[in-house]
């Protein structure tokens, strides 16, 4: 060996792992040419993101990777200038789109020569980019490279079950005779006041056991008719964003539950009462609805 | 030659076991959320003393499955009267740090990939710790293989297992399958060898009584003198660096033989030693039983290693469940299973639907299957890569195969076979 | 994209009108005090709801279970922590329905500064909000506007309409059809300098007018005066960098576009903007573009008015 590797963190590591920046990069949300880690229940990979999914902005298109250069094979590629300081290795082979709910911690941006050299799997570029071979271990390799596949398409698939986009295409403005007339009849039956039906029909409050009897008895639901509901796209795609990440994964609820019934609670139950939706009022209501969500637990 | 008891530095009896204890122990790292393992890294720009104190801990719970790397610690000039705490730090720096001989001094040569990996995933000291669980085993595992008398000499075992073929028809001899064992509150498989035809149930003959029936095959075991000047040579080799590959590894060094090879028509020494054992055990053992059996009467072949007279259990004395007994193939990455998706069309992997995948990816695990040894095939999860990387590990387990065939030629018969293969499935 | 959905904006505006007559019916003062100083709304509604201003929503109590107006207009970028409104309503008769406005720090210093006879001037948006929120009380407490809301069909409308409602009754409420006929005489065939100009002017309309209203608000409110088609912009320019952002556009008929991308027109029109108004005929219609009024933190603002021919 000719040069002496220091054993200590090289500055470039330093600089992604700096609070501000991660502070401002989980803000900005991922975009192409990122290098983050990716984990699920304690298990981690390395990737980079070779584009945002144009129709979908919940999905990524990425590419694994690994700091670990033995890792590799000898169809993957070497990449000697990485937003680590050290060399990583490159699948392209394996090039997949994942939720970016899984997305956990940014670690910079790769070099747009580097990110192209990537995405089209091809080496020699001036010596930073270059074709991996297989390791005398060949066969933990292979190993290891099929547990990163295997763990990837896991991802890809819960990418395949997101709930729609577009729902609120589908709703338009209009009256429900049946929740009028049950409105109606809490005001007959039961005598209540403006306030309180309005806070049963809209607002999930719940008739007491006698009241649903009455109810019941006049020939109506203990529940109000359910009113159409389209989460609005906005709110999808927030529930998604790597900065719920780590509150999110706390709560023990599956992953496609907690996110939807987060979107809905920002959406509906809280201040949705903005005059825009941009993304601080969207954020905004998100906080709420984990706080509230938290407590509920 | 040291003395077969290791100096007791460290009593496992007294550390709690299993993988289910470590989840459930008082935590030392208290789960505030807070991370100065690593603002500590950040600052010094490596691991400090809060890193290599916890790290310390988990090397001490993992090291319990690995006796010979205990020894390894305990029979190093500088570790006299060295506690558990020392040894469990020895081992973190061992983990986070790289080491290769330079002017027959050990030099620092980077950190070790998977400890940086630990370190950028963990949000908080109490993950950190959690985590670095499967990384220090891991790196545990490769350390007995690669650098303990016991370790190398396994792996010669298995390798002999492996490609042990009879005279007559060609066939393998022996079986490497899961075999039931059997404990009060569940039951588990280990990895395990048998003769091919015999009994697959877990052996119940002692190791006494199997070495004898070994003892009774002529094998021209090395002498104690020719293994420590084997030893000797080997330390004297300098350990190299490959910045490609990030590995340290020994230049191929001398090996001392175990047992003539067999002359026409007859099998070797080693292949006739270990058919005895096996035959005499009338079921399965670990490869880890058979290397002791062979250490009962040879224990200079791996000197820091105690043998235990007793069968492997899959209990410690107190109870609990042992885990390192073949299920995690000593180091070796198992895949593990994920939950299973309700949806047909999920059935069908992402690489699987891509390009005409299906076909040509049928042909290649066909061909891979038919190469690999049986543990292999256990590893490698072949139905989750697509069939460019199929391709690519065919290539190399032939070139590794076939030493004296052309690369171009290898490539060139393969293609011919999948060709084949995939007119056939057509038709 | 102009929200399509005409029918939407008609009902919302039927409700708001619905909610001023009630007002009035309920308080014949109501009128006058939007107009003059809506500060005696917490008086004069004391026996309907009670109406406080206080320090911090954020702590409060009810937060979690009640109704939180919180706007973002574009001049103050508001958080979740910057809570301007809360309506808590009682379910009986044991409770009063509550109003609370939380003030601005300025606001605060402000209140303890002031002498007996000045009267301050408060932010434009506080008046906005306690008729917003007086816009949820009347809403859910009167029997035939809470019927109107308890018979959408959907969630995302229903939601959406008492929002929407709460804004129109506090924008028809502080800037009224009559109000807006004698200061504007323009009204028919207003460009942006009118607008700019009834802005102005409505920030000093002598001291019986304490309450001002908002830029923002003024705007939106003069899109109800155009044609289909037309609509008005409020937008601010950028720095030096001679680019203009747009907060709104606010459609005749109702619907509102926040933060659009500047269409090529308005781009043009910016690029001649200066001392005086510009105007530009588009396919559409007439473009208008006010003169540069600088406004609190030095902020640049021009008004824009579509007229369709």
């Amino acid at each position: 060996m000719n040069e002496r590797t220091p054993a200590q963190i090289p500055q470039e590591m330093l600089d992604v792992t700096n609070p501000d920046y991660r502070r401002q990069a989980i803000e900005a949300g991922p975009h192409a040419g990122q290098l983050w880690i990716a984990e699920e229940q304690d298990r981690t990979e390395f990737l980079m993101i070779v584009d945002i999914d144009e129709c979908d902005p919940r999905i990524a298109h990425i590419i694994p990777m690994s700091n670990a250069p033995i890792e590799q094979t000898s169809d993957g590629l070497v990449i000697e200038t990485t937003p680590l300081g050290m060399p990583m290795v490159a699948w392209p082979s394996l090039a997949i789109p994942i939720p970016i709910r899984v997305l956990d911690v940014p670690l910079g941006d790769f070099e747009p020569t580097v990110v192209q050299a990537i995405a089209h799997n091809e080496p020699d570029l001036d010596q930073r980019v270059h074709r991996a071979e297989n390791p005398d271990d060949f066969l933990t390799a292979y190993a290891q490279a099929s547990a990163r596949a295997r763990l990837f398409q896991h991802w890809w698939t819960i990418g395949k079950h997101l709930p729609p986009l577009h729902q609120e295409a589908a709703i338009t403005f209009g009256v429900s005779d049946e929740r009028k007339a049950y409105a109606q009849a809490l005001k007959d039956v039961l005598g209540l006041s403006a306030v309180q039906r309005n806070a049963i029909m809209n607002h999930g409050m719940r008739l007491t056991a006698s009241q649903a009897k009455k109810m019941e008895k006049a020939g109506f639901a203990s529940t109000p008719p359910q009113a159409q509901e389209a989460i609005p796209d906005e709110y999808l795609i927030a529930a998604e964003q790597p900065r719920w990440h780590q509150a999110l994964d706390d709560m023990d609820l599956d992953g496609n539950d907690v996110r939807l019934e987060l979107a809905r609670t920002a959406a509906f139950d809280l201040a949705a009462r903005t005059s825009g939706h941009d993304a601080a009022a969207v954020n905004g209501a998100f906080l709420k609805a984990i706080e509230s969500m938290k407590h509920g637990q | 030659m040291p003395n077969k008891q290791a100096k007791t530095t460290w009593d496992p009896a007294q550390h709690p076991r299993g993988w289910a204890a470590e989840w459930f122990e008082a935590p030392e790292t208290p789960d505030d959320g807070s991370y100065r393992i690593g603002e500590e890294i950040r600052d010094l720009r490596k691991p400090g003393p809060k890193t290599i104190g916890v790290l310390g801990k988990t090397c001490n719970s993992r090291i319990v499955f690995y006796p010979d790397l205990q020894a390894m610690f305990a029979y190093q000039d500088d570790t006299d009267g060295c506690g558990a705490d020392q040894m469990g730090e020895y081992w973190a720096n061992e983990f986070c740090t790289m080491h290769m001989l330079y002017d027959k001094k050990r030099k620092a040569i980077g950190l070790r990939p998977a400890f940086i990996k630990l370190y950028l995933s963990s949000h908080s000291d109490h993950q950190f710790r959690i985590r670095s669980y499967k990384p220090v085993h891991d790196f545990f595992g490769k350390e007995f293989a690669q650098n303990t008398d016991f370790g190398r000499l396994r792996a010669r075992v298995e390798a002999r297992l492996q490609r042990c073929t009879s005279v007559e028809s060609g066939e393998p001899v022996f079986e490497y399958i899961k075999a039931a064992c059997n404990a009060p509150e569940r039951s588990e498989h280990v990895n395990a060898w048998h003769v091919l035809g015999a009994p697959t149930a877990r052996t119940t003959k002692t190791k006494g009584a199997l070495a004898e029936a070994g003892a009774k095959v002529t094998v021209s075991w090395p002498t104690e003198e020719e293994v420590r000047d084997v030893d000797r040579k080997r330390a004297a080799l300098a350990l190299e660096y490959d910045p490609k590959t990030g590995m340290l590894y020994q230049q191929r060094g001398p090996r001392y033989t175990i047992g003539k090879n067999g002359a026409k028509g007859r099998m070797s020494q080693l292949d006739a030693w270990l058919l005895a054992v096996l035959t005499a055990a009338e079921g399965s053992m670990t490869l880890s039983e058979i290397v002791e059996v062979m250490l009962i009467d040879h224990p200079y072949l791996a000197p820091d290693h105690q043998v235990d007279m007793h069968m492997e259990s899959l209990e410690f004395e107190d109870g609990t469940m042992r885990t390192d007994v073949e299920m995690s193939a000593y180091g070796r990455h198992v895949p593990t299973g994920y939950p299973d998706s309700t949806d047909p069309a999920d059935a069908l992997g992402f690489y699987e639907s891509q390009e005409m995948g299906t076909r040509e990816q049928r042909a290649l695990i066909g061909i891979i299957r038919a190469e690999l040894p049986e543990e292999a095939q256990d590893l490698i999860d072949v139905h989750a890569l697509p069939p460019h990387m199929l391709r690519g590990l065919a290539i190399e387990i032939r070139c590794r195969r076939m030493r004296t065939t052309s690369k171009d030629e290898i490539i060139e018969q393969l293609e011919s076979e999948l060709r084949e293969s995939m007119k056939e499935d057509r038709s | 994209m102009t929200d399509p959905n005409a029918a939407f904006h008609r009902a919302v505006d039927e409700q708001a009108r619905r909610m001023i007559e009630l007002a009035r019916t309920l308080h014949p003062e109501f009128e006058e005090d939007c107009i003059t100083d809506p500060d005696m709304l917490a008086k004069h509604w004391r026996g309907d709801v009670s109406i406080r201003f206080v320090d911090s929503l954020v702590d409060s109590q009810l937060r979690d279970d009640a109704y939180v107006f919180y706007e973002n207009d574009g001049e103050d970028r508001s958080s979740l922590n910057d809570l301007l409104g809360l309506f808590s309503p009682s379910f009986d008769s044991r409770h009063v329905h509550r109003i609370q406005v939380q003030y601005r720090k300025k606001e605060r210093r402000d209140e303890r500064k002031r002498m007996s006879n000045d009267r301050t001037r408060y932010s434009m948006r506080r008046y906005f909000t306690i008729l917003h929120e007086l816009g949820h009380y009347l809403q859910q407490t009167d029997d035939d506007l809470a019927e109107t809301l308890m018979s959408i069909s959907s969630t995302n409308y229903n939601k959406r309409f008492e929002e929407g409602a709460c804004n129109r009754f506090a924008s028809l409420s502080l800037l009224p059809d009559a109000y807006m006929r004698k200061h504007c005489r323009m009204l028919r065939a207003f460009t942006a300098k009118n607008v700019a100009d009834f802005f102005k002017s409505d920030q000093s309309r002598g001291t019986r007018r304490v309450c001002r209203v908002s830029r923002q608000a003024v705007t939106r409110r003069f899109a109800d005066f155009l044609p289909d088609g037309g609509y008005t912009a409020l937008a601010y320019a950028m720095g030096d960098s001679g680019r203009m952002r747009i907060v709104f556009r606010a459609h005749a008929g109702g619907g509102i576009e926040y933060g659009p991308a500047c269409t090529e027109d308005e781009h043009n029109l910016f690029q001649d903007a200066g001392r005086v108004q510009v105007d530009r005929q588009t396919k559409r219609g007439m473009m208008t573009m006010s003169a540069q009024q600088t406004g609190k933190g030095g902020i640049r603002w021009h008004i824009i008015v579509l007229r369709p021919y």
